[in-house]
């Protein structure tokens, strides 16, 4: 339903275009999850944004997105915004600033089906809609919360009206950015559950984006790793955890708190740390992205940047030349 | 729920003060309409230049008119000038900024070099040149006052805008499909609205004030209509023998732009979330 190929994103500067996302691809079933990891700065909101067509001014995409057979990306801007809602809907990392504090959250989500559904329905219609898409979303009381304002509603809360905003319409993708990022913990599963149920009762395609290879782990059926704006490695998300090929994916797994010995306690000491930081984007080292932070760096890996090459099967690929013997 | 969740708040006495005084000149002006003493433009050569209380409540003028009458037409031609401009000014201005802001680019600049232009040429010396071509009378006072509004408006609300805009709610509106148009009127008008308002109340009373010097200047309503500006202009040549004249429109206009100011700092207190807070 979603495949992208070879996409790229470059943003002009003052210094010359940089590239933030380079040689991106991935498909995306109906009905499937897929998650995209890496730390800030990795390239994960410029593709989500890419996707739907709504990059920030400077930039711009070149490759292919194909969404139902169209290409996103020669789509004319009135053609666009109507995928967008109607197909595509989107929620975003921080709940607090992505409602609109001037208007109820109940009028949030009816103007979005009048808006794209016009004439069909009334605004009594779609009020009933909003009712029945805030139950939907588990706020409890919708009747009451109906004409609250987002300032009158919890974080978690406001996630769902959200969440409600962007499924009002049935659309066939949800775009999730850091979903949960801005939730505490308890709020945070509750709100992954809440998407995972939406998943499966919708048969909608669900495109999750964290830096919390934990939030990917419990979600996706399948995981891209990203790293400097590349795709670094993906495949099935067990597979990923279980043999994880690149080294920053070995990185991030060990950078996260386990739960295993006796009564679900964190196990081990201290947590592991990837040392340093993403690269920005025309600050690149050469060869392969990762070598100032990879342990397993060679002179060879220094030499040229690595090609995406699926040694373990066409479903689990990986951008690094030592991966088969890292794995071994 | 709502109800409950929000403080029980006092207004702020600017309010209170500002709002009674606007509301008071208001209330002459609308009076003015349908009832004055006596008929602001008759005149009574028996009667004139008699001090207050010996003729009417505030005297009369070198024509013998009844001051209080005209002062009462006066305000009515005085606030609704000033009003009519600043609506003006206001719909074009924030139609001007809000599209800068929503469409950015070349249209932005272009508006916003067009706003620092007439913005460079003070209301008075816009309006002797709109006189020159259309002569005076109210239209040239609103049009002048109008278009000296606009970019006032156009950069507050462009500003504004350009704040809203950055915010996620409006790439979620943008992710909902929803082009600059929509998304200008269901998502950034409402949300600088407050900011406008105040805006608008202030620049009331520099209209109000601006009228007042184009009528002195003979840019205002024409004779024999009556306004605070040419009661003002009148009064120069009888200053030694009936000081009331000017003291008594001089004393009107500044208590209509007190009122306005206090009202706009007032609306300010209650409407501004950041002074909100930060007064607790």
């Amino acid at each position: 339903m979603l495949e992208i190929s070879g996409l790229a994103v470059r943003i002009a500067t003052p210094q010359g275009s940089v590239a933030v996302v380079e040689d991106v691809s991935l498909s995306l079933a109906a009905g499937a999850t897929l998650g995209i990891v890496g730390e800030s700065g990795s390239g994960k909101s410029m593709l989500a944004l890419a996707t739907v067509g709504l990059l920030p001014q400077a930039a711009s995409a070149t490759g292919r997105i194909l969404f139902d057979g169209q290409d996103l990306l020669v789509l004319r801007e009135a053609a666009l915004c109507r995928v967008r809602g109607a197909r595509i809907g989107m929620i975003f990392q921080e709940p607090m600033t992505a409602l609109n504090p001037a208007m109820t959250v109940g009028d949030q989500i009816a103007e979005g089906i009048l808006w794209h559904r016009g004439g069909d329905v009334g605004r009594r219609a779609a009020r009933a809609e909003a009712l029945r898409l805030m139950d939907r979303v588990r706020i409890p009381d919708a009747q009451r919360r109906f004409a609250a304002y987002p300032h009158e509603l919890s974080g978690g809360q406001r996630q769902r009206i959200a969440i409600a905003v962007a499924l009002a319409l049935g659309p066939a993708l949800l775009i999730a950015d850091e979903p949960t990022t801005a939730l505490d913990v308890t709020v945070q599963a509750e709100i992954l559950d809440l998407l995972d149920d939406l998943v499966r009762e919708t048969g909608m395609a669900l495109m999750i984006i964290s830096h919390d290879l934990g939030v990917i782990s419990d979600m996706a059926d399948r995981t891209l790793v990203m790293y400097a704006g590349m795709r670094v490695e993906e495949g099935e998300t067990a597979d990923i955890l279980r043999n994880p090929a690149h080294p920053y994916t070995r990185g991030l797994l060990s950078a996260m708190p386990r739960r295993g010995g006796r009564g679900g306690k964190v196990v081990g000491g201290r947590l592991d740390t990837i040392p340093g930081a993403v690269p920005a984007a025309g600050q690149l080292p050469p060869g392969c992205r990762f070598t100032a932070r990879c342990p397993f760096a060679t002179d060879s890996c220094r030499a040229g940047e690595p090609a995406w090459r699926t040694p373990f099967g066409p479903d689990h690929g990986v951008r690094c030349i030592r991966a088969e013997e890292l794995t071994a | 729920m709502r109800k409950r969740a929000r403080p029980a708040r006092r207004f702020p006495p600017t309010l209170l003060a500002g709002g009674g005084l606007t509301g008071f000149f208001v209330a002459v002006a609308v009076l003015s309409r349908f009832w004055t003493p006596e008929s602001p433009t008759r005149v009574r050569v028996a009667l004139r230049l008699k001090p207050p209380l010996q003729a009417g409540l505030l005297g009369t003028d070198h024509f013998g008119r009844d001051l209080l009458s005209m002062l009462m037409a006066g305000a009515w031609n005085s606030l609704s000038i000033a009003f009519v401009s600043v609506l003006l000014g206001l719909a074009l201005g924030i139609a001007l900024g809000c599209a800068a802001a929503a469409l950015r680019g070349l249209f932005e600049e272009a508006a916003m070099r067009a706003a620092d232009v007439v913005f460079a040429f003070p209301a008075v010396i816009s309006a002797i040149m709109i006189a020159a071509l259309l002569g005076g009378g109210a239209t040239t006072a609103i049009l002048a006052i109008g278009v000296f509004n606009i970019p006032v408006f156009a950069r507050i609300a462009r500003g504004a805008a350009l704040q809203v805009w950055a915010r996620d709610y409006i790439l979620a509106a943008r992710a909902a499909g929803k082009g600059p148009a929509l998304i200008t009127i269901q998502h950034v008008l409402p949300n600088i609205a407050g900011g406008l308002v105040v805006q608008g109340t202030i620049q009331l009373a520099l209209a109000v004030l601006t009228e007042a010097g184009l009528s002195f200047l003979g840019l205002g309503p024409a004779p024999p209509a009556p306004s605070w500006g040419r009661m003002l202009n009148d009064a120069q040549t009888y200053l030694g023998q009936a000081p009331h004249l000017a003291i008594v429109p001089g004393v009107a206009i500044a208590l209509a732009v007190l009122g306005l100011n206090l009202l706009g700092d007032g609306l300010r207190d209650v409407i501004d979330p950041k002074l909100r807070r930060q007064r607790g």
